[in-house]
């Protein structure tokens, strides 16, 4: 009986029937889907900080180092710390590094390269396997986003050449190194063997060390943070901790997971105000009948279970599909974990967790059938026996709306502006289903617009400018002084501003000392744009990235504790900025130059017009061999490479299910509208209006919405959208989107131009003459 | 009299599923001349409204020919059939068929707006003067469910002569209303025939036919017979005479 109502039903009604199954089983599929990619990024993680055995507290230092002093650190604290090494990291310059069969070097490129050997307590770099990789000599693991990047293939060669030195590795294995795998962490590890290392040490580089720890209990990080810093230990260098280390393995998946979930909800939304457009019609078609059995006898309530029964089965379906679509779909957005984390062995748990996502779509699904069928109680047998419609007279300000008192000139752009307005609550559906799909475009392709300008740089904690100079290693001192005053008879520069940051120790709420890195130098130069307030302009101010500012809970005006050369000063918070380097956590300051504190030195420049600025990097290259040269875009376009990869995906994802939302609700309404109204449109044409003044009506009532739809969800994507993106960067808390120059031109003509078509698909079929009659009477 | 309307060798054949079809006219011939009354009557099923709906183009035949003043209609494309509703034809159905989202008024100006053949003021009070002289013009702005039936079918007469027709069709206006307002409603459309206008009906009601000069009987998709009834005056007793008259031919044709 049910299977013949259920059979009987979607050949009535196969668009509609179609378009709400989609709408479930997508909304299904992408909760289903983000679930998994949660659970997934979360057990890949755990097993490959698992296999790998990840420091809990990293402190780089390059620089001189004592490992006694740090030996005896770690016994003396011994209650907490379980382990501890000082590993070695040999950082190459780029330019004496060649991948594969490239010809050029690695200059260009604005990760730093060095070169490791295998740890033999802990931190141990894996192969594809997340097995320890064991290298013989000649033998080198590149890392993933290198594999990735240059297409790096096994049997490759990886040569170093410098000056007389040369040395040529075979690739034998790709590198899993679960501290430095993100497109984010701005260091990248090659593997070689103990004997090639200690031949490279010798021979090229410098040396940067890793003084690791592993502690009984994660949760004691922030003591042995300030406990190492207080002990005066090494410290030339960021820190990195456990937590950030999942952070950064996790960001750009995250983000995946993030629209996914947004996705689904939106769906889950659409498919509910589609199911009440269907039910409300579906019982206003059935009106009649309702009446009739409401006067037999038949209680509301079974009667609603008739309709229900139709929807549990659908949702039931639909949401077993996406479920199970969830496993196919579930491995694309996956690859990426798999590729840098590894295969995770599946458990029950991760697959009963995204099928909770989908149960939970299908409750809400038969949770909201319920509320609609509350209507059923409303309905008055005698009511619908006698009028076998219910009491719609055309809808609210039918009386403000007179056809003879009207000032548009067009019968059928009348008729169609009338039903939108006497219909509202009707036609609203469709308008936010049009300002959801103009949101669902116009977000990603805006956040991606803002991460590819080169106003993006604002958002690392830096000024615009046309190119940088960094000084890490060497004699930095003299290197920045020669690389001053060559900028300064430099005519071809239009203006430069050098900084240099130091390591400091500022008051955390909590009355300890935490290690702080402070940038100093003339920020007026390349003005950054602040949050709040603005860049420190004498001594005696500070300015905080938005981490920072929350780390040590400070507001504009209040001190913040420093201690600068030992002694404490009270700096007063300036300003605020966002940064989404080095973890988010930087600051600024004017504070006295102390050679003996230096982490780097880094210089700003813009080149004067007409100067190639390729050109000018390539001369300053060649002239300051030990420091780095990078276009300024070039540093955006590699970092965020990663994340503009995801989101260009994302992206086409949103236009393609916008569009196809939007294509689905357009021809679904229209369907059953032109159902539903087809006495008024028999009488029109017996009048003598036209299929095609119809179609006119039509068309306005859909453009109508259309434009209001799109207007609206411009506007959101424009101010809602920029909190969102905003949320989804991490240490960017406020972004101002750059727009594309055909984003607004482009989106809404997408969305409009799609639905015009379907609307048209469904209603040329109306074209037959024959049949309109029987409707009029 | 010039014909207004020539509808020769007429058929139409409706599918019914499966390789089966139902012959609803067959080879009707007939001719309405201008400023004719003419009314159709038959039993349920004799192709009455067919016939009404194929020679007035709303519905396509299977094969003959139709001549609306001079214009053959099956040669016509949808959007020169629907100018031909617009401008020159009128339409009364046995429900009034008004747009429930517009007022009365609005309702009866709506095809002469889209016509665009007067000004809107001209069409206004046209509208106004037909309203009035059908007696409603008290419902102008009221909305559908304002009215009763009666008051309905006059507003849909309104609008079935707002851009002045050369002909009226009728299927079955006075069918939905009591006696009184059946009535009044023939005597209204006899006023607009007695001023030029051409009108073809299909009724059931002897009482409503027996108003009418020329009855023509189907049966079976043909014109069985053709009654003569000359043109009505306003006494009672002829009104009688003419209705017992129509009724012993009725029954004499098996009505």
């Amino acid at each position: 009986m049910l299977t013949r109502m259920l059979k009987k039903d979607f050949q009535r009604n196969k668009i509609i029937a179609v378009t709400l199954f989609l709408f479930i089983m997508l909304a299904a599929l992408s909760i289903s889907c983000a679930v998994g990619v949660i659970t997934e990024i979360s057990g890949a993680t755990t097993n490959l900080f698992e296999k790998a055995s990840i420091p809990h507290f990293t402190q780089m230092h390059a620089g001189e180092i004592n490992n006694p002093d740090i030996d005896s650190f770690a016994a003396e604290h011994g209650d907490i710390i379980e382990s501890h090494q000082t590993a070695e990291m040999l950082n190459i310059d780029g330019a004496d590094i060649f991948l594969g069969n490239n010809e050029s070097s690695e200059a260009d490129n604005i990760q730093q390269n060095a070169f490791v050997k295998q740890n033999t307590v802990f931190g141990f770099f894996l192969d594809m396997d997340n097995q320890v990789l064991r290298l013989n000599d000649g033998e080198i693991a590149v890392p993933i986003y290198h594999k990735q990047e240059y297409n790096l293939q096994i049997g490759d060669t990886v040569r170093i050449q410098s000056g007389n030195y040369s040395k040529e590795f075979t690739i034998v294995s790709y590198l899993r190194d679960a501290q430095m795998n993100s497109a984010l962490s701005e260091s990248k590890r090659f593997l070689v063997s103990d004997n090639d290392f200690a031949d490279l040490r010798e021979n090229i580089g410098e040396i940067e060390y890793l003084i690791e720890f592993r502690l009984h209990d994660v949760n004691n990080i922030g003591e042995l943070e300030s406990l190492y810093l207080s002990a005066g230990l090494p410290q030339k260098g960021p820190s990195v901790t456990y937590p950030l280390y999942r952070l950064l393995n996790s960001a750009s998946d995250d983000i995946v997971a993030a629209v996914m979930i947004l996705v689904g909800v939106l769906l889950g939304l659409i498919a509910a105000l589609c199911l009440r457009f269907t039910m409300i019609a579906a019982m206003e078609e059935d009106y009649r009948e309702i009446g009739v059995m409401r006067a037999i006898g038949i209680n509301h309530k079974d009667i609603g279970k008739l309709y229900l029964t139709k929807y549990v089965v659908m949702a039931a379906a639909a949401s077993i599909v996406g479920y199970a679509l969830s496993f196919i779909m579930g491995s694309i957005f996956t690859a990426n974990i798999r590729l840098y984390m590894g295969e995770v062995e599946k458990t029950v748990f991760s697959r009963l967790l995204p099928m909770a996502g989908a149960v939970l779509i299908f409750l809400a699904v038969v949770l909201f059938c319920r509320l609609v069928l509350r209507r059923f109680r409303h309905i008055s047998a005698v009511e619908a026996i006698r009028n076998g419609s219910s009491s719609d007279n055309g809808g609210i300000g039918r009386q403000n709306l007179m056809l003879h008192k009207s000032a548009i000139a067009n019968v059928n752009v009348f008729l169609g502006v009338k039903e939108v307005i006497g219909h509202f609550r009707v036609y609203g559906l469709l308008c936010v289903v049009f300002m959801v799909c103009t949101f669902l475009i116009i977000l990603p392709i805006n956040t991606l617009n803002t991460i590819e300008s080169p106003e993006y740089i604002t958002y690392m904690g830096v000024g615009r400018s046309d190119m940088r100079i960094d000084i890490q290693r060497g004699d930095m001192n003299r290197q920045y002084n020669d690389l001053l005053a060559y900028l300064q008879n430099d005519r071809e520069i239009d203006k430069y501003a050098g900084f240099f940051a130091g390591s400091y120790e500022a008051l955390t709420p909590d009355g300890m000392y935490e290690r702080i890195r402070i940038e100093s130098g003339d920020f007026s130069v390349f003005p950054l744009e602040y949050m709040q307030g603005s860049a420190p302009g004498e001594e005696g101010e500070i300015a905080l990235s938005v981490m920072n500012a929350d780390a040590f809970g400070k507001k504009i005006g209040e001190p913040l504790t420093v201690l600068v050369n030992g002694q404490e000063q009270n700096l007063t918070v300036c300003g605020i900025y966002q940064d989404t380097t080095n973890a988010g956590k930087t600051a600024k300051a004017i504070l006295p130059h102390d050679p003996k504190n230096i982490l780097w030195y880094v210089v700003y420049m813009n080149i004067k017009d007409g100067a190639g600025i390729s050109a000018k990097g390539a001369e300053y290259a060649s002239a300051f061999s030990d420091a780095k040269v990078n276009e300024v875009d070039e540093v955006v376009r590699q970092t965020m490479g990663n994340v503009i990869g995801q989101l260009k995906s994302a992206s086409i994802f949103a236009v393609g299910i916008a569009v196809g939302i939007a294509v689905l609700i357009t021809a679904m309404f229209f369907k059953m509208l032109t159902a539903k109204e087809a006495p008024q449109i028999a009488i029109l044409r017996s009048v003598g209006f036209s299929m095609k003044d119809i179609q006119v009506q039509y068309v306005t009532r859909v453009m109508i919405v259309l434009l209001i739809g799109i207007v609206i969800g411009m506007l959101a994507a424009g101010t809602l959208g920029q909190s969102m993106a905003a949320l989804m960067i991490p240490g960017a808390s406020s972004i101002k989107f750059v727009v594309g120059p055909l984003t607004y031109l482009l989106c809404p003509a997408s969305i409009i131009s799609a639905v015009i078509i379907t609307l048209w698909l469904v209603i040329a079929p109306m074209k037959k003459t024959s049949g309109f009659i029987m409707s009029v009477e | 009299m010039n014909n207004i309307l020539e509808a020769r060798k007429l058929n139409k054949t409706y599918d019914i599923g499966k390789n089966n079809s139902q012959q609803v006219l067959r080879d009707v011939d007939l001719d309405i001349s201008q400023g004719e009354f003419v009314l159709v009557m038959g039993p349920s099923g004799s192709g009455k409204s067919t016939l009404l709906y194929n020679i007035s183009g709303m519905d396509r035949m299977t094969s003959g020919n139709v001549k609306f003043c001079g214009k053959e209609i099956a040669k016509m494309n949808e959007d020169e059939l629907s100018k031909l509703r617009l401008t020159m034809m009128g339409f009364i159905f046995q429900q009034s068929s008004l747009l429930k989202n517009l007022s009365i008024f609005d309702n009866i100006i709506l095809s002469a707006f889209r016509a665009k053949e007067e000004s809107r003021q001209a069409i206004n009070e046209r509208a106004t003067q037909l309203m009035e002289q059908t007696g409603i013009l008290e419902l102008r702005d009221n909305t559908i469910t304002q009215a009763s039936g009666g008051q309905l079918q006059r507003a849909a007469i309104c609008r079935a002569l707002i851009n002045k027709p050369q002909i009226v069709f009728g299927d079955e206006p006075t069918g939905a209303l009591n006696s009184k307002s059946a009535g009044e409603v023939m005597d209204i459309l006899l006023e607009i025939n007695q001023s030029g206008t051409t009108i073809l009906l299909v009724t059931h009601d002897a009482k409503v036919a027996a108003k009418t000069e020329r009855v023509l009987f189907m049966s079976d998709g043909v014109i069985a017979g053709e009654k003569q009834l000359g043109k009505c005056s306003k006494d009672k007793s002829d009104a009688k005479d003419r209705e017992n008259e129509l009724t012993s031919w009725l029954a004499q044709m098996g009505f």
